[in-house]
């Protein structure tokens, strides 16, 4: 789709080339703006490396276990990460992206400004293609097929790649945005860990995979194109011709998931309800429920509210306290000042009962029916209960390393500036609050990872009072991780490291270094035999943590960067 | 309070949005910041208010270097940008008692305060409406309740006369920053409007390529200038004939 007209653009090409050649002063300022005007994207090169480096895993993942299934499912779990990542991207593009601000602007249809976007949907995700290329790729040179191999290779990624569009389209409606980001911040955090430890970690790792990779090229979606690659050999596997039927429902539903989204796809200013007159410390919103949108609401007249200002009922703050335990025990705990940032950071007040029951009570039904489930099927009591697991530690940890409202940003004069900046919010009071938050958690969150680490330990046979140990220990570091976590949350919202300068390089080395220490004495801390020495290093590694954030709030406070970023 | 600003320079790449700004402004002024754009202001008044760091030189606060742990001397100034830092999906008296809680500034006569702001400003009947489903002007001029309610001592404003707000709002917002100013409190705002910047304030800031121009008293500057009826006017001539 073309915005512009072209004879139109050389036309005014041609005329501002003339300006700048009649004018010095202007000769002078394009001389400059030039300076700035190359950049080089290293997307195409990283993420071309990134592919690269998938081709060379899944040819070595081949090479250790001599199966090349366990090679495919390899590829599959690596796609299935990818769904969710496009997923926010599909959902970013057509609901977040500053480009339809502007072209709400320009004399161009929904229906043109939709499909521009979907197209960009397509270009962005083209790398997953070069992934599936990559991947398959090693997979034929390892088994060193012949050349008609290569030539079916890019037909397979190519329905793997529709497959995971298709994918990430469905992901929109039916995984919640949060749930989505906590997945793919999941994946990045598991696959960096993965990486960094993999010394560790790799081998159980490729045992599970490799003791389950059968299943999970059936199980998993982004499995079943991958699978196709077994007619490849030559001794086919012919019933991996199954798997075109749940391919072709896939990619059919893009046909409804784009109808869906084109339906939802509606450039109308984003309206509320009228607010409903009720006043902040009412039971309604005390409950943290407010009344659904239709119903009844009575408007108070101009008397009314004077009188509800003059009441000074509209100065009190939200009532969470009296929602549970925790909450009562997190009020008494917090100061004046943190009360009053805790309405700012949740305005809906904090929730610790609610959330932490239903985490428990997923967790016993998983665990009860992956249990109920094994007595029919070994196999499927690991999906069940793997699955469980998944779902209850993302809310867990969502409950745990949550930050509310901290650090939204506001768009103003070109730039996102945090909210907090603009009430002189501190890093260290604001801080404080989230810490105190998560520390209040701890009785709860130290026996759900305690838990969570004896189940996953009792798959792979290991005395359940190691599970416990393991279990302590790594729920501390997560908590620790909050410091690091609330430090890039501050850091997210600054322009620390946006221009390559001594001080910006000085910060990178200092944060990565200390993030890289954590993760590298956490990892001992877990999985060092030496039962002192890992204790040692599961120590520094919290202290690390909090060494990082105490580093990083003096440099805060001295003023070294700017709290506002440019928008992508 | 008094702000000093001892060689403030702050660069975007190569381009200086502030350089080697020095300036000093006493308490219980108006004063305009004026200049083409880019010229520096709206970084001027993030570099006040701790949201721009400045690459060099000192932001001084009642003689105290202002760093961002100084929150008491934050506290005693409000930024209002051209989109007022407020939650959108709020109402108008939850963001106003939000701000006055943050600021400290909630205690008893508060509620005399809002009410009388509120209906200064036409927004009374609006009080309970989330502030998505408000206009532009409206929004804005909630945000300028909260703040004065709040009642800091320097406020920033960064275009206050182009944020949509109707003639009844501008004025109200003028007599209410004329009386904040008696009582010693600074207000700086940018504009681009020289008619305001002739009539409400006590100084003007004339800013070029982030270089202080001119910072004096209207009729300061109106003895240096040769058409005194368009001193602002004629200043700002000048300026665009030197940049061309």
């Amino acid at each position: 789709m073309r915005l512009h007209s072209p004879a139109f653009q050389k036309r005014l090409r041609r005329k501002v080339k003339a300006a700048i050649t009649e004018s010095a002063a202007l000769k002078k300022e394009y001389r400059q703006a030039r300076k700035y005007r190359r950049r080089y994207s290293l997307n195409w090169f990283g993420r071309g490396a990134l592919s690269v480096g998938l081709g060379i895993l899944v040819y070595n993942i081949a090479g250790l276990t001599n199966h090349p299934v366990t090679a495919l499912a390899a590829i599959a779990i690596w796609m299935f990460g990818w769904i969710f990542f496009r997923a926010q991207s599909l959902w970013t593009l057509l609901h977040a992206n500053r480009d339809i601000m502007a072209l709400r602007l320009l004399p161009i249809s929904d229906a043109a400004i939709f499909r521009w976007q979907i197209q960009k949907f397509g270009q962005k995700s083209i790398y997953s293609l070069f992934d599936l290329m990559a991947g398959l790729g090693g997979l034929v040179l390892f088994l060193d097929l012949p050349p008609s191999a290569w030539l079916a290779v890019p037909l397979i990624a190519a329905i793997g790649w529709v497959t995971l569009l298709a994918l990430a389209a469905l992901c929109v409606f039916f995984v919640p945005r949060k749930a989505r980001q906590i997945i793919a911040s999941g994946f990045i955090i598991g696959g960096f860990f993965s990486l960094y430890l993999s010394r560790f970690v790799a081998r159980p790792i490729l045992e599970f995979i490799d003791r389950f990779g059968p299943d999970l090229i059936s199980f998993l979606p982004t499995g079943w194109p991958v699978s196709l690659f077994q007619l490849l050999p030559p001794n086919p596997r012919w019933s991996a011709l199954v798997a075109l039927l749940p391919i072709a429902l896939t990619i059919w539903s893009l046909t409804y998931s784009i109808r869906r989204l084109r339906n939802g796809f509606r450039f109308e200013e984003q309206l509320l309800p009228v607010a409903p007159d009720i006043i902040p410390t009412s039971e309604t919103e005390a409950s943290g429920t407010m009344p659904p949108a239709n119903q009844h609401q009575v408007h108070l007249g101009l008397t009314a509210i004077e009188e509800l200002i003059q009441s000074r009922k509209f100065l009190e703050p939200v009532s969470w306290q009296n929602r549970g335990w925790f909450e009562r025990w997190l009020w008494g705990w917090l100061d004046a000042r943190e009360r009053v940032l805790s309405e700012f950071a949740f305005p809906r007040g904090y929730a610790i009962t609610i959330p932490w029951r239903n985490t428990f009570r997923n967790l016993v039904v998983a665990v009860a029916a992956a249990f109920a489930a094994g007595l029919a099927s070994p196999t499927l009591k690991i999906w069940i209960l793997g699955f469980g697991l998944l779902v209850t530690s993302a809310q867990a940890l969502a409950q745990m390393l949550g930050s509310g409202n901290s650090f939204r940003s506001i768009f103003c004069s070109g730039v996102n500036i945090p909210i907090y900046a603009g009430f002189g919010i501190g890093y260290r009071e604001l801080a404080r609050l989230l810490i105190k938050c998560s520390i209040v958690q701890l009785p709860l969150f130290i026996p759900f990872v305690m838990v969570w680490s004896v189940l996953i330990e009792q798959l792979y046979d290991v005395p359940w009072q190691a599970g416990i140990v393991f279990g302590f220990k790594g729920s501390i570091l997560l908590f620790a991780a909050r410091f690091i976590l609330i430090t890039f949350r501050f850091s997210g919202s600054t322009n620390d490291s946006s221009r390559f300068r001594s001080r910006s390089f000085f910060l990178m080395f200092l944060v990565v270094s200390l993030v890289f220490a954590f993760l590298g004495l956490g990892g001992a801390g877990l999985f060092v035999p030496d039962a002192m020495a890992a204790w040692m290093m599961w120590a520094l590694a919290v202290l690390d943590a909090y060494l990082l954030f105490r580093l990083y709030g003096r440099l805060y406070n001295a003023n070294r960067f700017d709290l506002m970023s440019v928008p992508r | 309070m008094k702000i000093e600003l001892r060689g403030v320079l702050k660069a975007y790449r190569s381009l200086r949005a502030l350089d080697h700004v020095s300036l000093t402004i006493d308490p219980g002024q108006i004063v305009s910041l004026l200049g083409p754009n880019g010229a520096g202001k709206t970084t001027l008044i993030r570099c006040l208010i701790g949201i721009a760091a400045p690459d060099k030189g000192e932001v001084y606060l009642d003689d105290r270097e202002f760093r961002r742990d100084c929150l008491d001397l934050r506290r005693r100034m409000y930024i209002l940008p051209d989109f007022p830092f407020l939650f959108w999906e709020h109402s108008i008296l939850r963001n106003i008692a939000m701000v006055l809680r943050l600021y400290g500034a909630d205690g008893a006569g508060s509620e005399d305060r809002v009410t009388d702001l509120l209906r200064d400003f036409d927004l009374l009947p609006l009080a309970l409406r989330p502030m998505i489903s408000l206009s532009r002007g409206q929004a804005y001029k909630a945000g300028l309740v909260a703040m004065l309610a709040a009642d800091p001592e320097v406020w920033l404003l960064d275009e206050p006369f182009a944020s949509g707000m109707d003639p009844h709002g501008i004025d109200a917002f003028k007599s209410r920053a004329r009386g904040a100013a008696t009582r010693g409190r600074t207000i700086i705002y940018s504009t681009q409007i020289l008619d305001v910047a002739e009539r409400f304030s006590d100084r003007v800031c004339l800013m070029n390529k982030g270089a202080i121009h001119a910072f004096d008293t209207l009729s300061a500057l109106r003895e240096r200038a040769s058409d005194k009826d368009n001193v602002l006017q004629e200043m700002f001539r000048e300026l665009r004939e030197t940049n061309t």
